[in-house]
């Protein structure tokens, strides 16, 4: 464990905190000190604060709160949160209101020196239903009625629970997550059947898929999020990248003033700490942000398995033992500074990233394999740049750009001369190592860039343009094997990405189309032998263009009722070595084509209310993918060497989601969604490229369902929150499900008997979270897979059975200064 | 209504799912005199399967709901009326698969360390297996390891380890296990020297014979001869065969569709008479020779008696271009003695699947071997005497890795 790495950034983020909090409270305090002195007068100030929503407890951006007897008036914001400071204590009438919900007036008393609280919920004002203004929604509420197929998540409503955004994701209908074991483990992240380098993933924008292992999705906490953003299928010009079957996009938090701590502590020696701060100065706009966590695990979770006796290497009898060797440890600080609201820019932030984990592997792709020393790390810096400027030179010319560069270092270790099994016995190996020795080191430098420049050319029409630039360049070295060709020259991919998008938006349709083009220079070295037995590497290089289009469109048919269609023929770009092959064993192949699918969502989403306190929310999207030219490795060769990525595979995906809601004021909340995806391989021949023309062979799985992604799989939850009016504690429990119908990991249809499954699998999850002082102290208690049931996944890999966890967690909701 | 129709799909899902995982008591697999190791390539994966034949003479042999899966890579052999399927994913599973009534079964537990690059009956009286896992790079380990299987338990014993250096000098290039023969109380293992990285092959010159004493694997010595080059090619087990009288032939090639990314020595078959530790000076069969036209180069071969190897022979000249293809193959009958190389009438040209295994079956005059032609992958049967082949059942598969008779 390389705690010192750890800990380094940890003293570092601290450090920097507080220079930082010190600077800013000279730069902030000092000088209105110096020369507004009578603003140290201001001892009756009194606060009034709040939030408001609608019934359903969805915050109301921009409703309007007024005191009438002062005419002082503020908007909510995107939260639904307001804040007044009156110096002049006394009576006052409040007045709440918001397009299409009733006003509501209430009476308070403010007192110097005090803090006031009005939570006010506004009921639908049925007279004015229909003119429900898009410009007046929450911005969760406008992106999730965007015509793309898109799932918003709040991030808010999960802060108390301590999760990291894989767990929140894999409630998704369409989303599944494979993870091969607990905390920090390897996974595999799918929508709709597409995984790996066909779902891109971003973080505000940036596409992050070469950032290292420490800073994915399970080290996330959900914390740094406002939201999540999940695309299927169709994507946006503004997400520009070559994402074949979707792509996630974090937004983080956007509050001016917060302080957000939370630590969980829970089975299995689990960990998790989290700390997001942001202070801004509201009058210089001089903003800092700090966002850091901490995960920690021993993973010894039990699992059942036939452990090998070392002596006579024959399997014992099927019994449970603990997880022995798959610690694993990250820790992330993000410290960003800068600017808002500046004639020159809304917000201009330079920030850098530090992150590391360390981690044990315990097994290989099955648990037959079991490792005692095996491990890999991951390092990586960032520094980054956000700027942000709404109607820049002209009204409606919007310019956003953000910048990148990613300096990551990832290790993988094997040099232990030792046999382990399961029982954590060990014997010297006559092996130089676990499996394979190595000390396998890969430098990796990646430059990002996006460019989003938006302009309005009317009201109801817009332009957008975007450009992403990623130059990826990896150097790998090996102590153990220092005379490897392959480290010897560096293999590097740049990729320029444009978008070009028009919008049209009225009040019931929006609808765009949009064109992206993909440009990719790609640079290695091939072995070009000449029969003299000898090797004769030279570098290589290819160059790539293709063009992809979409469309998307959304119509209101009743206020409440959303018809939304998407379409896009998307690419997933082959990476160096699948162009270039790696010089060794892996063959170039030039000719190799982007994998591409054309992608078809049509959906439907419904709202309405049995009466004033019941709401019902149903959404259902059907989804087609023709997906074709998968880039895969040759596998009509037993061969282990001289191999070819070949485009093959022809893969037809139907499918539905159905998510369903229903809400009970804010007291109750019941979710349900369910997703078949039914992944045909419509590949009838396979075609193998050899000197002495094709051949070609039947493909026994033609017309049977693609094997190894689950099919069938859903989740249910119920919320209650036991709350009582005007009291600052409130108590919430709720209960999940996730269900994923059983699944083969080879063609089904061939073979008797196949011990190739996993069966159905039901896992219930347990939450009970108590907030006190308007949430500001919150205790959070989960119990994961209440049952004890036997989860695999992958290869039967096997997760963690029953888990408690405990999380506790502080939050101010303004300045700490 | 939205809702109920919602719910009825929902439900009608449910069932479905249900109904669907209720189906999964298929018969077990058929049982038949022959067994199959047979390999099945997809869009996605290469997945093998073993299954029992009746005929390997007519008809067709399908895997859709029969046959059982062998997970991961998979390598086959047989001894003593066992059918071994070895491989898995990470873990060498050994899975001993006999007859027993009208079933097959199928005895697993037994694991090796490493992968298993060879493994035969070599005292050819069914009581013991010879296993040797050489691994292609000193990264994994730089021993090779001899140890035996005692075929009626499935255990393992005898377990030696030779340091590859011992055997040749790994600090110039690394070997390459390419086949064994025990006589006289001897064991005999040919390889090929090779870059551990770069699988490229600057030593094609000498013929090298390392020699053990069995079953204790004491190295006595590596002989070398300069007339031909190494002995048998990459994941090839066929470099050195035995006949009845105990004589050992060795057969190199140092065919580049096979691997080699040179061949500097013409290819041949030399002859280690019985009991001796020296090559017959007197015996040099070039197969280059004996083929009309191009090629003559035996790619892979099974001993069949009487001093006669069935084998594939290359019938083309190749070039770097080709390397690792296995291709331009036809069946032949080798005679050792005659120095003669017959090709086989009725089978046509062909790809091997990349050597590691030459399925092919001997039954008395008959060798039975699956090779892809232009209708599909078939068991072709070959009459050893006429050297004359007929095309018998239709395997619906994408290779035959193992093919066995079964009592």
């Amino acid at each position: 464990m390389d705690l010192s790495f750890i800990l380094f950034t940890y003293i570092t983020s601290k450090t920097i905190l507080e220079y930082f909090v010190r600077a800013f409270k000279i730069a902030t305090f000092s000088l209105p000190v110096l020369t507004l002195p009578n603003t140290l007068a201001q001892t009756h100030e009194s606060t009034l604060k709040g939030v408001v929503t609608d019934l359903y407890g969805t915050p109301l951006y921009g409703a309007s709160i007024l005191i009438q007897d002062l005419q002082v008036g503020v908007a909510a914001d995107e939260n639904g949160e307001y804040f007044f400071k009156i110096d002049r204590p006394g009576s006052y009438t409040v007045e709440f209101s918001y397009i299409g919900f009733e006003t509501v007036t209430q009476s308070i008393t403010l007192e110097a020196n005090k803090i006031h609280v009005i939570d006010i919920a506004l009921a639908e004002d049925a007279t004015v239903l229909d003119a429900i203004s898009i410009e007046a929604k929450s911005k969760i509420r406008q992106k999730r009625e965007e015509a793309y197929a898109i799932n918003v998540i709040k991030a808010k409503e999960l802060y108390n629970t301590g999760a990291d955004i894989n767990q929140v994701l894999n409630r998704i209908s369409g989303v599944r997550i494979r993870e091969n074991g607990g905390l920090g483990s390897d996974f595999t992240f799918a929508i709709n059947g597409f995984s790996g380098r066909q779902v891109k993933f971003f973080l505000d924008g940036i596409p992050m898929d070469n950032f290292g292992s420490s800073l994915s999705l399970n080290n996330f906490p959900v914390n740094l999020a406002e939201r999540i953003e999940i695309y299927k299928g169709v994507l946006p010009v503004s997400l520009g990248s070559d994402a074949l079957g979707g792509a996630v996009n974090i937004v983080t938090r956007t509050q001016p003033n917060y302080l957000d701590v939370s630590y969980g502590y829970g089975s299995f020696n689990t960990h998790r700490a989290n700390l997001n701060f942001a202070y801004t100065n509201l009058n210089s706009g001089i903003t800092a942000r700090v966002t850091a966590f901490y995960n920690y695990s021993d993973n010894n979770y039990k699992v059942r398995v036939r452990p090998i006796d070392l002596q006579t290497r024959q399997r014992m009898p099927a019994q449970e033992v603990e997880r022995f060797h798959d610690t694993y440890e990250s820790a992330t600080a993000h410290v960003e500074l800068g600017v808002i609201e500046k004639p020159y820019a809304d917000k201009l932030l330079v920030g850098f990233i530090a992150s590391g984990n360390d981690k044990d592997i315990q097994t290989g792709v099955t648990m037959d394999q079991v490792f005692g020393a095996r491990t890999s790390s991951s390092r990586a810096l960032i520094p980054t740049l956000k700027y942000q400027k709404e109607n820049l030179f002209t009204h409606g010319f919007n310019v956003r750009f953000y910048a990148a560069y990613n300096h990551t270092k990832n290790q993988f270790i094997d040099t232990t001369r030792l046999s382990f099994n399961w029982l954590g016995q060990s014997v010297a190996s006559t092996g130089t190592s676990e499996f394979f020795r190595t000390q396998l080191e890969n430098r990796d430098k990646e430059a990002l860039t996006t460019t989003n420049l938006s302009y309005a050319l009317t009201d109801h029409h817009g332009l957008s343009f975007n450009h992403q630039f990623t130059n990826f360049t990896r150097e790998s070295s090996d102590v153990e094997n220092p005379e490897n060709i392959v480290f010897l020259f560096p293999q590097s991919l740049r990729k320029h990405i444009l978008g070009l998008a028009y919008q049209a938006k009225y009040e019931r349709f929006t609808g765009t189309v949009f064109a992206k083009a993909y440009f990719l220079k790609a640079e290695s070295f091939e072995d070009v032998m000449d029969g003299t037995g000898e090797s004769n590497f030279q570098e290589t290089g290819t160059n790539t263009e293709d063009v992809g289009y979409g469309t998307a469109a959304t119509y209101f048919i009743l206020p409440r009722l959303q018809a939304k269609v998407s379409y896009e023929r998307t690419y997933r770009l082959p990476e160096a070595t699948e162009l270039l092959g790696d010089g060794l064993f892996t063959r170039r192949n030039e000719a190799l084509e982007p994998e591409t699918s054309d992608n078809l969502n049509i959906g439907a989403k419904y709202e309405f209310k049995l009466d004033d306190n019941h709401l019902i929310a149903i959404e259902g999207t059907y989804l087609l993918r023709l997906a074709k030219d998968f880039i895969q490795l040759d596998q009509a060769l037993s061969q282990p060497v001289d191999r070819q990525f070949i485009n093959l595979g022809d893969v037809t995906t139907n499918g539905f989601e159905i998510d369903m809601r229903y809400q009970l004021k804010k007291q109750f909340k019941a979710g349900f969604n369910l997703t078949y995806q039914n992944i045909i391989d419509k590949q009838e021949f396979l075609a193998s490229t050899n000197f002495q023309g094709v051949t070609v062979s039947p493909n026994l799985n033609f017309d049977f369902r693609v094997p190894n992604i689950p099919y069938l799989y859903g989740n249910f939850s119920a919320d209650y929150a036991f709350m009582e009016a005007g009291a600052k504690n409130q108590l919430n429990l709720g209960y999940a499900l996730n269900y994923v119908e059983e699944y083969f990991f080879t063609p089904r249809q061939l073979g008797a008997n196949n011990q190739n499954n996993i069966p159905r699998q039901l896992s219930h999850d347990l939450r009970a979270t108590y907030e006190m002082y308007n949430g500001k102290f919150n205790i959070s208690l989960e119990v994961s897979n209440i049952t004890n049931e036997e989860l695999f996944d992958n290869y039967l890999l096997q997760n963690p059975g029953r888990a408690f966890f405990i999380n506790l967690r502080y939050f101010l909701n303004n300045s700490i200064f | 209504m939205k809702i109920e129709i919602t719910f009825k799909i929902i439900l009608a899902l449910i069932i479905l799912a249900c109904a669907s995982c209720d189906n999964d008591d298929d018969d077990v697999p058929t049982p038949g005199t022959y067994i199959l190791g047979l390999g099945v390539t997809t869009s996605t994966e290469t997945t093998n399967f073993v299954i029992g034949a009746k005929s390997l003479a007519s008809g067709a042999i399908s895997l859709v709901g029969q046959g059982t899966l062998q997970e991961g890579y998979r390598d086959y052999a047989f001894g003593g009326d066992t059918f071994y399927s070895i491989g898995g994913l990470g873990v060498t599973d050994v899975n001993a698969i006999t007859s027993k009534g009208d079933t097959l079964n199928i005895q697993p537990g037994l694991t090796f360390e490493f992968q298993v690059d060879d493994f035969k009956d070599v005292e050819g009286n069914g009581t013991t297996m010879l296993g040797i896992s050489s691994p292609l790079s000193p990264s994994t380990s730089t021993n090779m390891q001899f140890y035996t299987v005692d075929i009626a338990t499935n255990t393992r014993s005898n377990v030696t380890n030779i340091p590859f250096n011992s055997v040749y000098d790994t600090s110039r290039h690394w070997i390459f296990h390419t086949g064994m023969e025990v006589s006289g109380g001897k064991l005999y293992q040919t390889f090929y020297p090779v870059d551990a990285i770069s699988f490229n092959t600057q030593n094609t010159d000498t013929l090298y014979v390392a020699i053990y004493s069995y079953p204790s694997f004491q190295l006595e010595e590596v002989i070398t001869d300069v007339r031909v080059g190494p002995a048998g090619a990459f994941n090839t087990r066929s470099g050195i065969f035995k006949a009845e009288n105990g004589d050992l032939y060795t057969v190199s090639t140092s065919s580049i569709s096979n691997g080699y990314s040179q061949s500097t020595k013409p290819a041949g078959i030399l002859r280690i008479p019985a009991g001796s530790n020296d090559f017959d000076e007197n015996y040099f069969f070039n197969t280059q020779d004996a083929v009309s036209g191009p090629g003559g180069k035996i790619a892979h071969a099974i001993y069949i008696g009487d001093n006669k190897l069935f084998a594939a022979v290359t019938v083309a000249d190749h070039t770097i271009e080709d390397r690792w293809s296995d291709t331009n193959l036809r069946l032949a009958i080798v005679d050792l003695i005659a120095q003669t190389i017959t090709l086989v009438e009725g089978a046509p040209e062909f790809t091997g699947n990349g050597g590691r295994s030459f399925a092919a079956l001997q039954e008395g005059n008959k060798v039975y071997y699956g090779l892809t032609d232009e209708d599909g992958l078939y068991i072709y049967e070959t009459d050893i005497d006429a050297a004359t082949a007929v095309r018998g059942t239709e395997v619906r598969a994408t290779f035959v890795g193992g093919l066995a008779r079964l009592k």
